[in-house]
C-alpha cells in the first residue's frame, strides 16, 4: 500500500509520513510540485496526498497534469484553503476527496483507507477469501475466526495479496507497495516475510492458502493446483 | 438633505421671477413717464393758450375766464382748474374747487413751464403746470364800467404795467390712474402666469435632465461591498457625466483590487498559520498513538517547539505588516552612518557565511550619513543578509556593496544560486510569495521578509528595488535619495 505525499511544510510532512508509516503504509514524499508530478506519473500509488499551495508548480496544476495524463490514481487533497470554491475547484480538477487543515491524524487515514477501497472497487473494509479475513479498517487478519499476530509490514503484504485474491502478485510488485522510493532491499527481503506469513497462516490450521509461484510471485487463494 | 432637482428648479424660478419683476418694473415706470411726459406736453400747451387771454389794459389786468372757457374746464370728464396771481404772490383769479390754495415763495420769473403733483381736497392726487408771462399789452381805451359788468372777466386793478404774472392750471389724471392700475394687473397677470407656466416647463425639463444621473445613482447604488466587479458604461451616460463615470470606474477599479489584495492576504495569512498549525497538531497525534521511548518524545517536542517558534515569528510577523500598513509605526529619524550599521547586522552572519564557504566581497564607502531610523535600518538589512543568505548556493558568493551614485547612497547585495527568474523578481514583495523557491528544509520562509522590509523602507522615503541579473545573480538594491543624505 504505497501512498505519494506532496506538501512543502517540512514538519507537517514529517509527522503525516510518520502517521501514515505506522499505520502500514509505505510512503513517498516530497516538497515540490514538479517533482511530486514526476513521482505520481513514474510510481505505482494507491492514493496521491496532495497540498494545494506549493512553490513552483502549484498542486491544482499537479491535479490537472496528472489527468491530462490519464493518470487516474486517487487524490486527496490536504489544504488550509478551505472556501467552497477551492474545494468545487479542486473536486472538478479531479481530485477524490477534499480535507482542510489541520485535521485529525485518524480522519486522514479513515480518508486514505476509503480512497484505497474506492481504488479496488471494494465498499467493505473486510476482504475475504476463503476463510481468511482481512479487516482493512482494524488492519488486523483473521483464519477460520482466530487473529493471527501480524506486523506491520506482514499485514501489508497480506492486503495486498488479498486486494487481487485468486491473481499471482509479482514480488517486485509487493516491493514496491511496501517500501518507499529511497529504500534500500536485499533481494530476499519479500522471500523472507512470505514465509513468516505462510507459517503464521498455517498455525490457524486449515488448507494452504498462501501460495509460491516460482519465478512469477505469489497467489493468496484456495487453488492449490499453482502451486508446484 | 438637498436635491439637485429641488436646487435647480428654485434657482431657475427665482431668477426667472426677479428677471421677469425687474422687466415689469422698468417697463411700468416707462410707460407711466411716457404718459405723464405726453399730459405734461399737453398741459404746457394748454397754459400757453390760457395765458393769451390774460391781458394788460390801461386800467389793470384783465382775464378774460369766458374765452377761457373756464367753466367748461371743470366741468371736463378730467377736470382742469386754474389758478392766476402776480409774481408777489397776490391771487388774481382761482377756480373755486381750489379753496384757499395759493402760490407761495415765487424767488424769480420761471424760465419755463415747471410740472409737479399736487393733492387737492376732493379732487385727489393731480398734476399741474406753472408757468409766468408778460401778459399782452392792450393800450386800446375801453370803458372800464363796460367791462365790470361781464361776469366773464376778472380785473386786477392792482396791476402795475410790465409785472409778470403766473398761471397755474391743475388737472385731474383719473384717466392716466385707471389706465396704471390696469397696466399694472395686467404685467402682475402675466408675469404670474410667465411663472406658472415656466415653472412647469422648468420642472418637466429638470426631472427629464436629472434622468441620466438618477439612472447613474441606482446603478451605484447596486454596487456592493460582495460584488465589485459592477462597472458602469461610460457610452451610455451624457457627456457630462463621462468624466465623473470615469474616474468612479476607476475608482471602483482601485477598490476592487484593494479588496480582493485585502481578502487574498486574509486568506493566505490563514493558510499560513493553518499549515504550522497542522504540523503541530499532526506531530502530538502521531506521537500520541502509542506508547514510545523517551528519546522519541523529546524529538517529538523538539519538532512542535520548532513549529511553535516558527509559529510565533509568522504572526510578529504579520502583526508588522498590519501595523506598517496602518501608518501606526512612525519611524525615529536622525543622522547615522549607515556604513557601522551595514557592518555590525553582517556580524551576524558571518561565521554562517565562513561555514558555507561562501565568496563574501565587502566595500562599504566611508563616511556617508543619512536621516534614518537605525533600528529599523538594521532590521531591513539584516532580513536581506539573511535572505541572501538563505538562497545562497554552496560554495557561492554574496557581494555587499555601499556606494555613492548620482547624489544618492546606493546599499546592494547580491548572491549567487538565486532560482528567481528575471520575470518574477518584483513578485517577491507580494505578501507570501515564495516563487519556486520551497518552503526550506526548515519551513522558516513564509513569504513576508521582503515585503515587510520595503513597508519599513517606504516610511522613511527609501526606494527597495530587486532585480535578477543576466548572470542568474539577485540583486537588492536600498536607495537612500539625496534628501536623506547628510553631511
Amino acid at each position: 500500500m504505497k501512498i505519494l505525499l506532496i506538501e512543502d511544510y517540512k514538519p507537517l510532512r514529517e509527522s503525516m509520513r510518520q502517521g501514515l508509516r505506522e499505520n502500514g503504509y509505505a510512503v513517498d514524499t516530497t516538497g515540490d510540485g514538479e517533482e511530486g508530478l514526476w513521482y505520481a506519473s513514474t510510481g505505482e500509488y494507491e492514493v496521491v496526498v496532495l497540498d494545494l499551495r506549493l512553490p513552483g508548480m502549484g498542486g491544482l496544476e499537479v491535479l490537472r497534469r496528472l489527468r491530462a495524463q490519464n493518470n487516474r490514481v486517487h487524490v486527496l487533497i490536504v489544504t488550509a484553503k478551505d472556501s467552497i470554491d477551492d474545494r468545487v475547484k479542486g473536486l472538478d480538477l479531479g481530485a477524490d476527496d477534499y480535507l482542510v487543515k489541520p485535521f485529525e491524524l485518524s480522519e486522514l487515514l479513515a480518508r486514505v483507507r476509503a480512497l484505497v477501497r474506492r481504488k479496488h472497487d471494494q465498499k467493505e473494509p473486510v476482504i475475504r477469501v476463503a476463510d481468511v479475513e482481512v479487516d482493512t479498517s482494524a488492519r488486523s487478519v483473521r483464519r477460520g475466526g482466530m487473529l493471527v499476530d501480524l506486523t506491520l509490514r506482514e499485514y501489508a503484504i497480506m492486503e495486498i495479496l488479498a486486494r487481487k485474491a485468486g491473481r499471482i502478485v509479482s514480488r517486485e510488485s509487493i516491493q514496491e507497495g511496501i517500501y518507499d522510493f529511497a529504500a534500500e532491499l536485499s533481494s530476499n527481503v519479500i522471500d523472507v516475510y512470505i514465509g513468516r506469513l505462510r507459517r503464521k497462516l498455517d498455525v490457524c490450521g486449515g488448507d494452504k492458502i498462501l501460495h509460491t509461484k516460482r519465478g512469477f510471485g505469489y497467489m493468496l487463494g484456495e487453488e492449490g493446483r499453482c502451486d508446484p | 438633505m438637498r436635491s439637485l432637482t429641488g436646487t435647480l428648479f428654485r434657482g431657475v424660478i427665482l431668477g426667472t421671477a426677479f428677471v421677469l419683476m425687474m422687466a415689469g418694473t422698468i417697463l411700468y415706470i416707462s410707460v407711466n413717464r411716457q404718459l405723464i411726459s405726453q399730459m405734461d406736453e399737453s398741459l404746457t400747451d394748454k397754459v400757453r393758450t390760457l395765458a393769451l387771454s390774460i391781458e394788460e389794459k390801461p386800467y389793470g389786468l384783465e382775464v378774460d375766464l369766458e374765452e377761457m372757457r373756464a367753466e367748461d374746464m371743470e366741468e371736463a370728464e378730467s377736470p382742469e382748474y386754474i389758478y392766476i396771481s402776480s409774481m408777489d404772490g397776490r391771487t388774481i383769479y382761482r377756480s373755486d374747487r381750489l379753496g384757499s390754495y395759493s402760490l407761495s415763495g415765487f424767488p424769480a420769473p420761471l424760465a419755463g413751464p415747471r410740472h409737479d403733483w399736487h393733492i387737492i381736497k376732493g379732487a385727489g392726487k393731480v398734476r399741474s403746470v406753472l408757468f409766468s408771462f408778460n401778459p399782452e399789452v392792450d393800450d386800446e381805451e375801453e370803458n372800464l364800467e363796460s367791462v365790470a359788468t361781464d361776469s366773464g372777466i376778472v380785473i386786477d386793478k392792482s396791476a402795475k404795467p410790465g409785472d409778470q404774472i403766473v398761471i397755474q392750471l391743475f388737472k385731474e389724471t383719473p384717466q392716466h390712474r385707471r389706465f396704471m392700475e390696469m397696466f399694472l394687473f395686467i404685467l402682475l397677470a402675466t408675469g404670474l402666469g410667465s411663472i406658472g407656466v415656466l415653472s412647469l416647463t422648468i420642472w418637466l425639463a429638470i426631472k427629464r435632465g436629472a434622468e441620466p444621473i438618477n439612472e447613474l445613482a441606482s446603478r451605484i447604488e447596486e454596487i456592493s461591498d460582495d460584488d465589485l466587479r459592477v462597472r458602469l458604461d461610460e457610452d451610455k451616460v451624457l457627456n457630462e457625466l463621462v468624466p465623473i463615470v470615469h474616474k468612479l470606474n476607476v475608482f471602483l477599479d482601485r477598490i476592487e483590487r484593494s479588496f480582493s489584495r485585502e481578502k487574498g492576504f486574509t486568506s493566505d495569512a490563514a493558510h499560513e498559520l493553518r499549515t504550522p498549525l497542522a504540523g503541530l497538531k499532526s506531530t502530538i497525534e502521531v506521537a500520541l498513538t502509542r506508547k514510545r521511548e523517551s528519546g522519541e518524545y523529546q524529538e517529538t517536542l523538539e519538532r512542535a517547539l520548532e513549529i511553535v517558534n516558527q509559529l510565533e515569528s509568522l504572526v510578529k510577523n504579520l502583526l508588522a505588516l498590519a501595523r506598517l500598513e496602518s501608518g501606526q509605526e512612525a519611524p525615529q529619524i536622525f543622522p547615522i552612518e549607515i556604513k557601522s550599521c551595514i557592518r555590525d547586522a553582517w556580524m551576524s552572519y558571518n561565521q554562517a557565511a565562513e561555514e558555507m564557504e561562501i565568496d563574501v566581497s565587502l566595500n562599504l564607502h566611508n563616511g556617508d550619513m543619512a536621516l534614518i531610523d537605525r533600528e529599523l535600518l538594521i532590521q531591513v538589512v539584516d532580513e536581506i543578509f539573511k535572505n541572501a543568505l538563505y538562497y545562497v548556493d554552496q560554495g557561492g558568493s554574496i557581494k555587499i556593496n555601499l556606494l555613492h551614485q548620482d547624489g544618492s547612497t546606493q546599499f546592494r547585495v547580491s548572491n549567487t544560486g538565486s532560482k528567481v527568474s528575471g520575470e518574477e523578481a518584483s513578485r517577491v514583495f507580494d505578501r507570501f510569495w515564495r516563487g519556486s523557491q520551497s518552503r526550506g528544509g526548515t519551513g522558516v520562509r513564509f513569504g513576508l521578509g521582503l515585503p515587510i522590509a520595503r513597508k519599513i523602507v517606504e516610511t522613511m522615503g527609501v526606494r527597495m528595488e530587486v532585480e535578477t541579473e543576466m548572470d542568474g545573480e539577485f540583486v537588492v538594491t536600498l536607495t537612500m535619495p539625496e534628501g536623506n543624505r547628510t553631511e
